[in-house]
């Protein structure tokens, strides 16, 4: 077993669990490459697991613990983190499987990206270029912070849609 | 439909404030296998998002090699020569000119004090002319440039306008309806159906459109004066006063108030705007009298009674006898407007909203109870003021699966 292509080719479900952790896009990223270096470790050492994706997720959320920890989270969040990593590693462990080739929704997510009207497509970039958060994304268009909620959420759906029936399809958020 | 959305909300809520509580997220991953798969499935699509915009968080994992010094050298003369040109163009075409202060942002007259918006199918400031629509499960309340307010009903579709010269405001509305309060002023407020039009110069009304269906609208008016105009005609509606109007077409009017008295020639006079107006109708020759599902004679009418008076003409065609209270089973309870909506328990009757009067009385039994304590599925007594326009009482009789 090659662990770093097995990374790479579950790069984006790792991503995911990680991001379902830590709800912070930036930390999600640093996270994910101290997860990644750490794989390419364990590579170098010759670790064999019977179960990458269950392996690599445990590595995950060490990470993850680790980082609340430093961040000195209150005991509270520890606590509440604890309950939720085991319903989240849950979930990702059912339906892991069900996943579709990550490379290919995302070559066709970006033609979607590119048939969405201009605002949405701003109000996207916004948040998952720039990781901006909401109140920001509303003061810098002039908008309410609800309104870009309902905006963004709409123009997630609609490339939702758009990608799971085929890329190149008009986009209507 | 509405189980999902809450989900997707609570993913939301989840993602957009990291301190959030994940509390009844939690239980609901635990306890639904299906909002397992979705969970999972939302947050792929989050991670597949950001790598599709430009952020690939692999990219950097896989360690790139240091460049060589032949690469660094030619990166640097490359910078050296790019530097030089620009400079040169600079020179040669940059000539200083007054800064020119940015324009200021025009300001809306509009303003959305409650619920979600979407102009002209996107989010964003409201603006004239532009097509909007009320989404999500709240109206939205909109402050009108003129001072007046509208409370619009979830899925409502409308235009904004100045008008014309002898118009100060008009809402176009193409689908579904709301509440306007209107500021007296000199000029005309409008709002217009492809059915007729409501003109009013302050008041309090509510109109309802169905648009495409049936372009059937129903004017109800809690206070004040407005003339309807339709291709039939004219009609001055005042308070209390509630009318349908089809294309052309008076299909019903109703009037609902107190009984003061019934005159010798059988004209009614009925008081209606919280008693505050009195108003004579005359009664049919062959007018009904009618209390449920049991026909009464009309010398059974008697001041006091609360009536709902259905019209052919000018003439009363038939009196309903309402009963004071109605029993009922809730079905939303709007804490922040003080508002319920309700669905008599008489089997046939629609789903109506009531907003709460200020000093209404909430009891379960002896105790006093406060709104938030009325939940889904509740049977109710509610006692309506004369005009039928909010509630001055209610009294639960059961909650949702109690015996009675």
């Amino acid at each position: 077993l090659d662990l770093t292509k097995a990374f790479l080719t579950h790069r984006n479900l790792l991503f995911a669990f990680i991001l379902s952790l830590v709800r912070d896009h930036h930390a999600a990223e640093d996270i994910f490459q101290e997860v990644g270096l750490a794989i390419i470790g364990e590579q170098d050492r010759g670790t064999r697991p019977d179960d990458f994706l269950a392996w690599a997720r445990a590595i995950c959320r060490h990470r993850i613990a680790d980082h609340f920890r430093s961040r000195q989270r209150q005991e509270r969040k520890a606590a509440s983190f604890t309950d939720l990593a085991e319903v989240v590693e849950r979930s990702f462990d059912e339906f892991a499987e069900e996943t579709n080739d990550s490379a290919e929704r995302i070559s066709r997510l970006q033609s979607c990206l590119d048939a969405l009207a201009r605002r949405a497509r701003q109000i996207i970039d916004a948040r998952y270029h720039e990781h901006l958060a909401i109140p920001v994304i509303a003061e810098r268009i002039g908008w309410r912070p609800n309104a870009v909620k309902v905006a963004l959420a709409k123009a997630r759906l609609a490339l939702r849609r758009c990608v799971d029936r085929g890329a190149g399809q008009e986009v209507k958020p | 439909v509405t189980a999902i959305d809450r989900f997707d909300d609570l993913i939301d809520d989840y993602l957009l404030d990291p301190t959030a509580d994940a509390g009844e997220l939690l239980s609901r991953l635990r306890a639904d296998p299906a909002h397992r798969r979705d969970f999972v499935r939302r947050m792929l699509f989050e991670s597949e998002l950001m790598m599709a915009v430009g952020t690939r968080p692999a990219a950097s994992v896989v360690p790139t090699r240091p460049p060589t010094a032949a690469v660094r050298y030619f990166a640097l003369a490359a910078l050296l020569l790019l530097s030089v040109g620009l400079g040169w163009w600079l020179a040669r075409w940059w000539e200083p000119t007054a800064a020119v202060p940015p324009l200021p942002l025009p300001v809306s007259p509009y303003r959305l004090h409650e619920g979600v918006v979407l102009v002209d199918g996107e989010a964003g400031p409201l603006r004239e002319g532009a097509e909007l629509e009320v989404v999500g499960r709240q109206p939205a309340r909109l402050g009108l440039p003129d001072g007046s307010s509208a409370d619009l009903q979830p899925g409502t579709l409308c235009r904004l306008g100045r008008g014309t010269d002898g118009q100060r405001q008009v809402v176009e509305l193409l689908q579904g309806g709301g509440s306007f309060r209107v500021v007296n002023g000199e000029r005309d407020f409008v709002v217009r159906t492809r059915t007729g039009m409501v003109t009013v110069l302050g008041t309090e009304f509510r109109v309802s459109y169905c648009g495409a269906r049936t372009r059937a609208m129903m004017v109800a008016v809690t206070a004040g004066r407005v003339r309807v105009d339709h291709p039939g005609g004219s009609s001055l509606l005042t308070t209390g006063d509630q009318q349908v109007f089809s294309q052309g077409n008076l299909m019903r009017r109703v009037v609902r108030g107190l009984l003061v008295q019934v005159e010798d020639d059988g004209e009614l006079v009925v008081a209606t705007g919280r008693g505050c107006l009195h108003r004579t109708y005359p009664l049919a020759e062959d007018g009904a009298v009618w209390q449920a599902d049991r026909q009464l004679m009309a010398s059974t009418l008697e001041p006091g009674m609360l009536i709902e008076l259905l019209f052919d003409g000018p003439k009363v065609r038939t009196v309903r006898v309402m009963r004071p209270s109605l029993t009922a089973t809730i079905l939303a309870v709007d804490q922040s407007r003080r508002r319920l909506v309700v669905v008599e328990n008489d089997g046939h009757s629609p789903p109506e909203e009531y907003p709460l009067a200020e000093s209404a009385v909430l009891r379960r039994g002896k105790t006093v109870i406060q709104l938030d304590e009325l939940h889904l599925g509740m049977e109710v007594r509610l006692s309506l003021v004369q005009d039928w326009s909010c509630i001055e009482r209610l009294e639960v009789l059961r909650a949702a699966g109690e015996d009675p």
